[in-house]
Formats: structure tokens, C-alpha cells, sequence
């Protein structure tokens, strides 16, 4: 962690509201991605997004600089995605269906076809990720949008970075047969070279 | 498993930088053109994954959503009420501790209810038919005492704001009852475990008796009860606003500071004071956080003193908060109220084993459940002590009736299926909707047996949803199989 990040840390556990919410800039977009990836959902993903924040904000004068910030940080966000999905599936035992996923707005500057191949991609991809298990998806969301490392992931998820392993390859190999399911594979859907395509 | 098989979780390891070994892999990958294909998708799957564009108003909605967690506490805090409610210039701190907006009865029992766990567990205590397992921690506790000696369950509604709780209801009460504050002798002895101090304790310092009066309101029925702290030196009315530095001196006498947790040590620099305690700078907010954070679990008292900068810029000019008193006592300010249902206290891991859960009736859900008083503090600290995914319950904030679902899942390190069978019965009597939710039944010949396998997540649901009523036996098996097995007895 660097000096202006504790600071910043501490100003904001200090109740300074301007430092908060410059770490509420700096990890609004992968606490989004986790949680949007974990959920499924925009809608969802905005209020878990919110209820993280709420958490760090409460928990920023607790926090014991021995870990990164953003580990801490996405620690709290996957957790609270975690307690969300207990929560859903103690309500339905429903998979989410494919009309309630929400796609998110393309890049503006693709044509037409990746745009649309794109979110044909994203539909199945969320379809897919829908049928992992949380405790599945939680380390490769984490680790595809993160960056974080094994043992980082670990220490946030509070299991073995073997598990993780594990569990991120488990993971990788499921959406992978899911997707070739839909046949939706990857490389084969993404016809335009910027995408790849088959390696073969 | 073929070779490729054997080199997925390496193959995975390495898209991720992960793999310190890579040199077999890697003479695999060279000479395996379907695993570099494999891992050319792993790496288009992780940039799927992470192609994430946030909607344009997160920002926004993350800001609002902090600013009204905090705002509220804040303004609560430092609720600066009526001049005329201590001295015409006088600031009020209020905080409320302790909540005693619902009373309940103690122990009671389940009555004619049908549909209880303590209805079956009572039953099964009677009928010798075998209970379930409870943990050693209940062994002493009442629910087990309940088997034989019960009494008639008392109604308990669900907090809300048309109880007249949460904050405009205690804002009334401390608006009524400001010019008429009662002696701090006048608080319940089954209120607060440690009693605040009076004016004329040994325990304030010459200098908080000289300058600061003391006024405590008395408990009002149905909310809470309020410390109302006030001082007359009209320069210092507005001191200590939301807006203020909110600098404080906290003062401690009864421990060394090295006794508090580390959190508080490592937070706060004490010194030693001249009537033998300790003093350490601190903020309002930082103090009642840590407070929060160990709500009810830390024993001996704490000591507030205020001290706020002065328009000028000065900042030795003390005053408010007299010898105000936190107190840190075991379950001394519960303020919210932990439901259970589908199961017994007993079956709570062994930290909750302190907890006092009332049987009690109830105007909605299933009607009958168990009741514990407890703060969000002290629930989320016993939840942080082992696996909250053991934990099961609805827990009812007193401020805004928030409800709390944690799901009861199998210990760390088991699969989430299991293995559920059923002797002696048809599958007939099963309810529709676990024949819906478990289609794959298999019928055992020889042991006459129902089998079938069945995620963790639904089998607890079942089992909370009809309350004990299932039987049979479920099987954990270990992730990777190479453990044990272990067995949870639903009830008959």
C-alpha cells in the first residue's frame, strides 16, 4: 500500500467524506464487475455495489493495514455477493432466467456485428455463470476481474489457495462446456480477428 | 481421465500466472494442440468475465447509499435538542442504549403448536424417539429444560415502525421527557449492567464535577433509555455538531488500556492522567465505532470528555459529554432480536451458547419460533468468531425491522451434495413440492430404502421449512472423498 493510499485510508476512517469517496472511485468498477458477475444482474449489482461501500465505510477505522486495501475491499464485496445468493436461493430455487439478465450496453465504438455478437456472448456468459455454484464463481470472477492472486483470493474467501485452484479450474472447465453448449465456445463465436477465433 | 484431464487445474493455474512448475505442462502444451486451444479459451473466457461496463449512475447510487448509513447515526448522535431541555444554551448528547421496546416473557412453551421444532423436539423427548444431537454447549441451557416445563407461549410481534420504535419514536420520548430528567438512580437495575454515574461519584474527576451537570432521563416504556448530557457554557453550544472536529479525550479508569483489544490499542495512544487513569485523543465517530464493533462483549467502563474547536481555531477549551459513560458490559444493551425457526438453540454452534432464547409465539411466519435478544454488534461478532454459513435466523433491528437470512450450509471443506435416504416410508408421503425439488429418487431393494441426492442449500430448506418434520438420514461426503462421512439426523 502506498503512502497516499493510507492516508487516503485514514482521512477516510477519520470521516472524511471526500477521501471515502475517493476510494469509492478507485474500486467502484471491479466491485461492480464482481458483483455483477456474481448476481447476473444490473439491478442487483448496483445494490450490492452500495451495500459493499456501506460496509467498508463502517469497517474503514477497524481496518489493520496487514492486507492490501484492495483485497480488504474485495473481501467485503464477494462476501456480500455470497450472503446475497444464500439469501436468493433460500427464497427460490430458481435458476435465473434468461429474461431476467440484463445485458450491459456495448461499447459504442464496435459495428454492429461485434455488438451484437458481444452481447450474445455476455447473455450465454451470465446464463452460464448462473449455473455455478457462488462458491465457484466467487474466486474466478475474482481472479478474471481482479487480477488477484491465489492466495489473495484465499485469504478473502477464507479457504485454501488449493481450493481456489480448484475451484477456478472446476469453474474455467464447466462455463467452458456450458458455453460450447450453447455453441457459443469463445474463440467460435468471436468471428472478427480483435476477438480470436479458433487456435487449431 | 485422459493426460489433458490430468492437466486442467495446471492448465487453469498457468492462464493465471499461477503455476510455479510449469515445465511439464508446458511440454504437454507443446506437443497438445487441443490444450492450447483449451487455454486460448480459458483466456477469451477470463476477458468475458472481466468485460464489465458499470452503469453511468454507480457512482451516484453508492454515494447516496452511504450518505443516508451515516447520516441518520450521525445526526442521532449528536441530537442537540430543545435549549430548553437543560439550560438555555445547553447542548444534548443523546444516545440511545438499550432497547426495551418489546418485553418479552421468559421461557415459555410450544403449546398445541403442530409445526415446531420445539413442538417435535418435545414430542421426541416423550415419545423416545431419539433427539438430535445437541451441541455440548446447551447441555445447562433452558431449551433442554423446556422438554418437561413449559409454559404457554407469549405473543411477540415484529418490530416496526408502527410499534412505535426507531428513531422519531425515541426522538418523542427524549423531547418529553427532557425538562424533567430523573436521577441516574432512577435507571432499571436489570437495565444497564453497569450503572452510569451520578454527579457526585468518586469515579468523575474534580474537574468534570466543577464544570459539567448530569442528567439522565428516565427509561421510557417501550423504546430505550437515553443519557442526556448537558452544559452550560453557551460558547460551546454548537461545539460539537455533525460539522464539528468532534475531538474527544476519552478517558479510562477501571483497566489499563492494554487490556482492550488490539484494535483499541493500536487505534488510540493512551497517557496516564493525574487521578490514575488514562487519556487518548480520539473523534466521536471513531470511538463509537470501536464501541459498536464490541458492543456488549468488553467488561469495565468507558469515559468520554469533549473537548471542540473553537471558531478561532482553539482547541483547549473542554467541555461537553461529562464524564459521560459508555458502558461495556456483556449483553448489558440489546437492541435487536434474533429469530429462529426450524430448529433448536441447541443445534447453534457452541459461541451462541451464552444466548437466552425465549419460545415464544409469534403474529407471522410459522407462528412459533425461538427468540433471543441480542445487538447487531454482538450477532455479527459471534458470527465473526466461526462459519456464518452454520448460522440460521431472521434478526430484527430495532431502528428499521432489517431482516437477516444466513443459510445453514455443511462445514467448510464438504460438498454441497448430499446423499438423503429415507427408510420405512413411501414416497407418497413426501409434501409435492420436495418431490418437485428431488425428482431423482432410487428405490433400494434390499434395505427397502429411498435414496437421493440433493444440494445442501435445499435440504436445509426443506428441513427449516418444515420444521424438524422430515426424516431419514443425510450424507455429507468429503470433497475429494478421501475423508469421512458424516450424518445429520433429521427429525422422524
Amino acid at each position: 500500500m502506498t503512502e497516499q493510499e493510507r492516508q487516503l485510508v485514514e482521512q477516510a476512517a477519520a470521516g472524511d467524506n471526500d477521501a471515502f469517496e475517493r476510494l469509492v472511485t478507485q474500486y467502484e468498477k471491479m466491485v461492480y464487475s464482481i458483483a455483477f458477475r456474481m448476481a447476473g444482474n444490473e439491478e442487483d449489482a448496483l445494490d450490492l455495489s452500495q451495500e459493499t461501500f456501506i460496509k467498508v465505510w463502517k469497517s474503514l477505522p477497524f481496518f489493520k493495514f496487514e492486507a492490501s486495501l484492495s483485497t480488504w475491499v474485495y473481501r467485503i464485496a464477494v462476501n456480500v455477493c455470497l450472503d446475497f445468493l444464500r439469501q436468493q436461493k433460500r427464497r427460490r430455487f430458481t435458476t435465473i432466467s434468461e429474461d431476467e439478465i440484463r445485458l450491459e450496453l456495448p461499447d459504442q465504438s464496435q459495428d454492429l456485428e461485434s455488438t451484437v455478437l458481444d452481447r450474445v456472448e455476455q447473455k450465454e456468459l451470465i446464463a452460464a455463470l448462473a449455473t455455478l455454484e457462488p462458491e465457484f464463481r466467487a474466486p474466478l470472477a475474482m481472479s478474471a476481474i481482479t487480477g488477484m492472486s491465489y492466495r489473495e483470493i484465499a485469504e478473502a474467501l477464507d479457504i485454501q489457495p488449493g481450493t481456489v485452484k480448484s475451484r477456478v479450474s472446476r469453474a474455467r472447465e464447466r462455463l467452458r462446456k456450458k458455453l460450447s453448449e450453447h455453441g457459443n465456445r469463445p474463440p467460435i463465436c468471436a468471428s472478427n480477428k480483435t476477438k480470436g477465433g479458433e487456435d487449431a | 481421465m485422459s493426460l489433458c484431464d490430468q492437466y486442467l487445474p495446471d492448465l487453469s493455474a498457468w492462464i493465471d500466472g499461477e503455476l510455479k512448475d510449469s515445465q511439464a505442462l508446458e511440454a504437454h502444451l507443446a506437443t497438445c494442440a487441443s490444450c492450447r486451444a483449451r487455454a486460448e479459451e480459458y483466456r477469451k473466457l477470463n476477458a468475458m468475465i472481466a468485460a464489465v461496463e458499470p452503469p453511468a449512475a454507480l457512482h451516484r447510487h453508492i454515494m447516496q447509499g452511504v450518505d443516508n448509513a451515516h447520516s441518520p447515526k450521525a445526526k442521532r448522535r449528536f441530537a442537540f435538542g430543545s435549549a430548553t431541555a437543560v439550560a438555555a444554551a445547553a447542548a444534548v448528547l443523546v444516545l440511545a442504549i438499550g432497547s426495551g421496546w418489546i418485553p418479552l416473557a421468559h421461557r415459555s412453551d410450544p403449546g398445541d403448536a403442530k409445526s415446531n421444532t420445539a413442538m417435535n423436539y418435545y414430542s421426541m423427548q416423550n415419545s423416545g424417539v431419539e433427539a438430535p444431537a445437541l451441541s455440548p454447549a446447551d447441555a445447562n441451557s433452558e431449551y433442554r429444560e423446556i422438554t418437561t416445563d413449559v409454559d404457554e407461549p407469549t405473543l411477540w410481534s415484529a418490530p416496526n415502525a408502527a410499534n412505535g420504535v426507531g428513531e422519531n419514536a425515541s426522538d418523542a420520548a427524549i423531547e418529553a421527557d427532557m425538562d424533567a430528567p430523573a436521577a441516574v438512580e432512577a435507571l432499571p437495575e436489570d437495565g444497564i449492567a453497569d450503572q452510569p454515574y451520578g454527579a457526585s461519584s468518586e469515579k468523575l474527576t474534580e474537574d468534570a464535577v466543577a464544570n459539567f451537570s448530569i442528567a439522565y432521563n428516565s427509561p421510557t416504556p417501550d423504546v430505550s433509555y437515553e443519557i442526556v448530557a448537558g452544559y452550560s457554557d453557551d460558547a460551546q453550544t454548537n461545539a460539537l455538531d455533525e460539522d464539528s472536529s468532534q475531538i474527544l479525550l476519552w478517558y479510562i479508569y477501571d483497566y489499563q488500556p492494554d487490556s482492550l483489544p488490539a484494535e483499541f490499542v493500536q487505534r488510540f495512544s493512551f497517557t496516564p492522567t493525574e487521578g490514575g487513569g488514562f487519556c487518548a485523543d480520539t473523534d466521536f465517530d471513531t470511538l463509537t465505532t470501536a464501541y459498536g464493533e464490541y458492543y456488549g462483549l468488553l467488561g469495565g467502563d468507558l469515559y468520554g470528555k469533549a473537548r471542540a474547536e473553537a471558531e478561532e481555531g482553539e482547541t483547549d477549551q473542554i467541555i461537553l459529554m461529562p464524564r459521560y459513560a459508555l458502558t461495556l458490559s456483556p449483553g448489558a444493551e440489546p437492541a435487536s432480536y434474533w429469530l429462529i425457526e426450524g430448529y433448536t438453540p441447541g443445534e447453534l454452534p457452541e459461541s451462541f451458547a451464552g444466548l437466552e432464547f425465549t419460545y415464544t409465539s409469534t403474529d407471522f411466519g410459522s407462528g412459533y419460533l425461538w427468540v433471543a435478544q441480542i445487538s447487531i454488534e454482538h450477532f455479527h461478532l459471534m458470527l465473526a468468531a466461526h462459519d456464518d454459513s452454520q448460522v440460521d435466523g431472521l434478526l430484527y433491528d430495532s431502528e428499521d425491522a432489517q431482516t437477516c437470512y444466513i443459510i445453514l450450509l455443511p462445514p467448510d471443506g464438504w460438498t454441497e451434495q448430499l446423499v438423503w435416504t429415507l427408510y420405512g416410508v413411501s414416497l407418497s408421503d413426501l409434501p409435492d413440492e420436495i418431490l418437485a425439488n428431488c425428482p431423482n429418487w432410487e428405490f433400494h431393494e434390499d434395505e427397502a430404502r429411498w435414496s437421493t441426492t440433493i444440494n445442501a442449500n435445499m435440504v436445509f430448506w426443506l428441513y427449516l421449512q418444515y420444521g424438524g418434520q422430515l426424516g431419514g438420514e443425510l450424507v455429507f461426503s468429503s470433497e475429494g472423498g478421501e475423508s469421512g462421512t458424516g450424518v445429520l439426523n433429521l427429525y422422524p
